[in-house]
């Protein structure tokens, strides 16, 4: 799955320790996160919405593939 | 998974392990060839439950609270996988000496013991570096 958690947190001017922080995470789960290592749970996907001021949809981007994982 | 409920695994691996040490304590109660490695056996039965209750009400809560969701599970992953090592050793060693006839002295114990304990927080240690640069 792909996200704009990147893009979003540097317009915000947030090192990944600083968002880690606001969301409840450490810094290298951002890192994870950022470079699509790691899906979130629904849980901090909504903490990461709220801080980012946007939907989900928006932030993370769902892609069907063939074997059926993401 | 929730947090609370990632730590509830960590709770319940720590029962899991307090009655396997119960058992093999039991065990070597009921089969040790002399009387002293008979009372160890029920000391060991009984003397775990003091570790598995310190690590149900504190040392569980106070090391994971600070811990996210992802790292809770890599240390699941890299528990299981030292504490899998650490057992079958100790079963092996076991079987050799309590049931088996392999005598070896008290500084071949400790040895042994303590090396396989390094190399279980080794495993335990790089295991979850490894998974955390990963994943």
């Amino acid at each position: 799955m792909k996200n704009h958690v990147r893009r979003l947190r540097e317009e915000l001017s947030l090192s990944q320790s600083e968002l880690g922080k606001r969301v409840g995470v450490s810094r290298q789960t951002i890192n994870s996160l950022e470079n699509g290592r790691y899906n979130p749970s629904i849980l901090l996907a909504f903490k990461l919405s709220n801080v980012f001021k946007s939907s989900i949809e928006k932030i993370f981007i769902y892609e069907e593939v063939e074997n059926g994982e993401e | 998974m929730e947090k609370s409920k990632l730590i509830s695994v960590f709770k319940s691996m720590n029962f899991i392990a307090g009655f396997g040490v119960t058992a093999l304590g039991l065990t070597v109660f009921l089969f040790g060839p002399s009387y002293i490695i008979k009372y160890m056996g029920i000391g060991m039965a009984i003397g775990v439950w003091g570790g598995i209750l310190l690590n149900h009400y504190y040392q569980i809560p106070k090391l994971y609270k600070n811990k996210d969701e992802r790292e809770l599970t890599l240390m699941i992953i890299a528990i299981s996988a030292s504490t899998s090592f650490m057992a079958v050793v100790f079963m092996i060693l076991f079987m050799f000496t309590s049931i088996g006839n392999l005598i070896i002295s008290i500084q071949e114990y400790w040895v042994i013991f303590l090396s396989v304990i390094a190399i279980t927080f080794a495993i335990r240690y790089f295991g979850y570096k490894m998974l955390d640069s990963l994943l």
